[in-house]
């Protein structure tokens, strides 16, 4: 009758036959995937066992010298999704045979000429795998890869070279430590403490060559290495002029673990910055040297909170005898110090120890327990008082709190509980 | 090898799993596979296979539970359990270990070293 | 002229702005589907193997706080924490934001996870009422329990917020189930993009009809009952024909609130979770949008198409309605909070595309459909009605609502395939099919019940009952 209607028709026509289409696209689809997948299956268990013999992984039976050749793109994609897999969990010979496996097989050829890919993810992709294949040829290229304009890309190339090693593929690493970009930076410092001891001499001969914020992660990466040959150099660090560059390496001596160093650290305690005072008492308490009892209860009344908090974790991990300097700090002078001995040894649990003792039969451990809890309490009541008078927002308040108190009316920058994200 | 002896494989990375089977296949064993903790308890019963190749990483239980269950349970406290894991931290291993783990093989692993290990376990099982 | 020809012309009038509005509500579906397809094929592509183990042993890998706000959930509590617990992730916490719960929740957490009350300091930087006390586990020392007075789910997710210690937080409900590798997963665009990233969300599934064990799904497997199936059908078509297309158009407004990964500052710059909302995970993110708009910086809020955490869907109509109720008048009160966005270049894409398009055709869909069907009738009842044309217009609308439901199934075939075997197939495109004749159409009009009772700013709480294994609130999951 009218057209509209005929079109209508037609549109209705027209969307029907669509919608059967996409019906049986689906059944199609899942149709076919199934059959691939159980082909797949059964000509992997054809596969397995020649693979197996060329990468030599069952001691009872000969190696192979060849891959078995086949034509089919099938069987050709399954050779090398299994040594993919296998590449990812195996080590020794049979590792470099697999490397040999994808050499011969030409997939290295393949992922190196998928670097040049127009899609980004094309290049990671192949980046990742040349990883794994940890063929030597691929270094050049790899490298050429890290000054991709995509971080993504970059990050993998990176990854890749950690994985293959060797002088060539880790000198790139290092330069890369000064990528403008943190995180990229960041990632690099770890590909470089996964590559280990091979790194360091790298690092080492690096270091003086690098920016500032690279030489720090050089720093943090040489210390989670935990070489000593690293040592010389941290020590070097902790007299540089940045107070970061001095911060980061009296951390990576802690790392490194040498106790040799205490007295290096005990030294730093004295540092005009705060972190790098806050971290050498951190690495103290990794030391565990008793020589640094003394500095550290010194340190406890530091006017930075963290410092204060390092001190106080430090002499917790110092064993009994740090134990007994806490308790003593209890009855400090010091505010500040007297609340943080409070908390770290709540954190320590010797609070529950003492209170658990209060029952106790031996009249002797009662008193001793009677008179820490006193010494806790009272330790804890005049902190509150203090945090209350820190937080008051009237400076009138404020005054004659520590006026009460006898203390000197607290900078908000150090006051307890303030330290930046509390006990984080 | 005169017998196939069998043997569960729990790992939650399928790729990982798949080509331990083979490998163990390719030893002359039966093999089973269980993707997470839950179906490892149950197949270690209903199986009773002659070892638990075991990760401490799987989804839901971890491998230390599937550890402990299993040697909490009288049916299957025999069972001798080398676990096979990424983790590599001393107190990881030192852990499985008194749990009651036989032995301990970190990835990536030489599958020549892990078949002879497995070789070991089944003769002083037997 | 009489008022019966007065009525007439109206009606006319009428019928064909329906059907100019209805052509560019599916050309604009259509359009979404499109881009979503690409975008899912996409990102199928470039999952080549997966480096979660990478980012996994990662010691850089950002550190996540998961809040779980939690009222009257003592049932389900334990086994909630216990699998949040043992969630595949490097390093993240646990804090459970008691609501002033009445049922035991509090001490069935003390008792199981040894907790001791701590005098933690944190700071308020989102205001809050009254905190009872923070309570730490000997057992897990990732874990925290903070008891607060009854403030409602906004409330809970500020203070777990300010109690929470990294610079990711992730919110979870109490009573959805996580993928295995779902932190992972949605943490990983915060990898690639760490300066830009400010909230990612993932799909949703319905748990209906799986077999749960341990606070995992075993099993997965179709409801019995239609109610949910319709559901699944839905959720698969809002998140693989919706959300997807969204996100990749920059304009994505919905995270659930079943499960989204945050970033903690820009959260508290834009000033936290919205107690006067129905739907506080909406709000938020339009708030994000409006925030970083704002400072003009480069930001991304994104969908990542995998599949991430498992929810339980309403099985009776009575509780799907209060659900589909509150979430309506949600989107409504959003829309009228932020109206200044709608339409505004300054907004970007987000103005120009992705409110209009909700102001539009969400908001507005279901009330002229509804009125559409009342108008055919005044139409017959008058004798104005094309009986031959309507016929035609009728085919073709069920038979476009059943193209965008199954092509959301294919969609799901080609993608994820959650759902294993042929009957699960089967019984997805059936349902697909029978949606568009009877469920549909009863959403509209719940929700413009819901129009109706936002205009009447009616703002009794949606309560949803639950049956099976799990009770308590619900949470807006979906949403296109």
């Amino acid at each position: 009758m009218d057209p509209v209607r005929l079109l209508m028709v037609e549109v209705v026509e027209g969307v029907g036959v669509f919608l059967a289409l996409l019906t049986f696209a689906i059944v199609i689809n899942k149709a076919l995937r199934e059959v691939g997948e159980a082909l797949d299956r059964h000509r992997r268990t054809l596969i397995e066992p020649a693979v197996f013999e060329y990468l030599g992984a069952a001691s009872s039976r000969p190696q192979r010298d060849a891959l078995p050749r086949s034509s089919s793109r099938r069987d050709r994609r399954l050779v090398e999704e299994f040594l993919l897999e296998a590449a990812r969990v195996v080590k020794g010979e049979t590792r470099d045979r697999v490397t040999a496996a994808f050499e011969a097989l030409g997939s290295v050829r393949e992922a190196i000429r998928a670097l040049h890919s127009r899609r980004w993810w094309k290049r990671a992709e192949a980046a990742e795998r040349l990883g794994l294949m940890r063929s030597r040829t691929a270094v050049a290229p790899l490298v050429a890869l890290m000054s991709d304009p995509e971080a993504e890309v970059r990050i993998r190339a990176a990854r890749a070279l950690g994985l293959v090693r060797g002088s060539t593929s880790i000198r790139p690493l290092v330069s890369a430590l000064a990528d403008p970009s943190r995180w990229s930076a960041i990632r690099v410092a770890e590909i470089l403490i996964n590559v280990g001891v091979e790194a360091v001499d790298e690092l080492l001969v690096a270091y003086e060559t690098l920016p500032l914020n690279a030489r720090v992660s050089a720093l943090d990466v040489l210390g989670r290495i935990r070489s000593l040959r690293a040592v010389g150099l941290m020590k070097q660090c902790l007299s540089d002029a940045h107070p970061d560059i001095r911060a980061r390496a009296a951390h990576g001596l802690g790392l490194i673990g040498d106790p040799g160093t205490a007295p290096d650290l005990i030294r730093a305690l004295r540092d005009t910055e705060w972190p790098p005072r806050a971290m050498a008492a951190k690495s103290l308490g990794r030391l565990r040297d008793p020589a640094a009892i003394g500095p550290l209860r010194e340190s406890m009344r530091d006017r930075q909170w963290w410092v204060r908090y390092n001190s106080g974790e430090a002499l917790r991990a110092l064993g009994p005898e740090g134990l007994e300097a806490l308790i003593d700090m209890l009855s400090s002078d010091d505010p500040y110090a007297r609340h943080m001995a409070v908390a770290q040894l709540e954190e320590g649990r010797v609070i529950d120890h003492f209170v658990a003792d209060l029952t106790s039969n031996d009249a002797g451990k009662r008193a001793a327990a009677i008179r820490f809890v006193d010494k806790v309490t009272a330790a804890a009541r005049i902190d509150d008082t203090t945090r209350q008078a820190a937080r008051s927002a009237q400076e009138g308040v404020r005054h004659a709190l520590s006026n009460i108190l006898k203390t000197p009316s607290p900078a908000p920058a150090s006051s307890p509980g303030k330290g930046d994200g509390g006990r984080s | 090898m005169a017998e196939q002896a069998r043997i569960l494989i729990a790992d939650g990375d399928a790729p990982v799993r798949r080509f331990v089977a083979a490998l163990l296949v390719h030893g002359g064993y039966e093999v089973h596979e269980a993707a997470d903790g839950e179906s490892a308890l149950q197949k270690a019963v209903s199986l009773a296979p002659r070892l638990l190749v075991l990760d401490i990483v799987l989804p839901g239980k971890d491998g230390f539970e599937v550890i402990n269950s299993l040697k909490s349970n009288p049916a299957t406290s025999r069972l001798p359990i080398l676990v096979l894991s990424v983790k590599d931290r001393e107190e990881d291993v030192v852990k499985a270990l008194d749990l009651g783990a036989e032995d301990y093989v970190i990835k990536p692993f030489s599958p020549r070293e892990l078949q002879a290990r497995i070789r070991k376990i089944l003769e002083r099982s037997r | 002229m009489t008022w019966m020809s007065v009525l007439i012309t109206i009606v006319l009038a009428f019928n064909r702005w329906v059907i100019f509005y209805f052509g560019l509500l599916n050309g604009v579906y259509l359009l979404l589907f499109l881009v979503s397809f690409v975008e899912v094929l996409r990102f199928v592509k470039r999952t080549f193997f997966s480096d979660y183990e990478q980012i996994l042993k990662s010691e850089m890998t950002w550190p996540i706080s998961m809040i779980v706000p939690a009222y009257n959930e003592a049932r389900n509590i334990v086994e909630t924490v216990r699998s949040l617990l043992a969630v595949n992730y490097g390093q993240f916490e646990v804090v459970v934001v008691n609501d002033g719960s009445n049922d035991g929740t509090l001490e069935r957490l003390i008792s199981t996870f040894e907790l001791k009350r701590t005098d933690r300091i944190y700071r308020r930087t989102l205001p809050t009422g009254p905190v009872r006390g923070i309570y730490a586990s000997l057992e897990h020392p990732n874990l925290s329990v903070v008891d607060k007075e009854w403030g409602g789910k906004a409330e809970a997710l500020n203070c777990g917020i300010n109690v929470s210690r990294y610079p990711l937080f992730c919110s979870v409900d109490a009573d959805s189930i996580m993928e295995d590798n779902a932190l992972l997963r949605v943490v990983k665009p915060f990898m690639e993009h760490p300066q830009e990233m400010v909230a990612a969300g993932g799909i949703v599934r319905i748990v209906n009809g799986c077999e749960v064990r341990e606070g995992r799904v075993v099993r997965i497997g179709l409801p019995k009952k239609p109610l949910p199936v319709f559901q699944v059908v839905e959720y698969l078509r809002a998140f693989l024909g919706g959300r997807i297309g969204w996100s990749s158009l920059r304009s994505l407004l919905i995270i659930s609130g079943a499960f989204g990964l945050y970033r903690k500052s820009v959260v508290i710059a834009a000033g936290g979770y919205d107690s006067w909302s129905e739907t506080e995970d909406l709000e938020l993110v339009l708030k994000l949008h409006e925030h970083m708009r704002r400072t003009g910086r480069k930001y991304r809020i994104v969908f990542v198409p995998d599949p991430v955490c498992w929810t339980e869907v309403p099985s009776t109509f009575r509780v799907l309605a209060r659900q589909r109720n509150r979430w309506h008048r949600g989107l409504l009160q959003s829309l009228w909070r932020h109206k200044h966005m709608i339409f505004n270049p300054e907004y970007g894409a987000i103005g120009m595309l992705g409110l209009p398009y909700f102001l539009v055709f969400e908001s507005l869909g279901p009330f002229i459909e509804i009125l559409g069907y009342i108008t055919v009738a005044l139409s017959y009842w008058l004798g104005v009605l094309n009986i031959d044309f309507f016929v035609l217009f009728l085919i073709f609308a069920v038979f476009f609502g059943v193209f965008l439901s199954v092509a959301a199934v294919l969609l799901e075939e080609v993608s994820f395939r959650r759902y294993p075997g042929w009957e699960h197939l089967a019984r997805l495109v059936f349902y697909g099919v029978l949606e568009n004749f009877g469920y549909r159409q009863i959403l509209a009009i719940f929700k413009v019940k819901a129009f109706w009772d936002f205009l009447r700013r009616r703002r009794a709480w949606g309560r949803m009952e639950r049956e099976g294994f799990r009770a308590g609130p619900a949470s807006p999951t979906l949403r296109t």
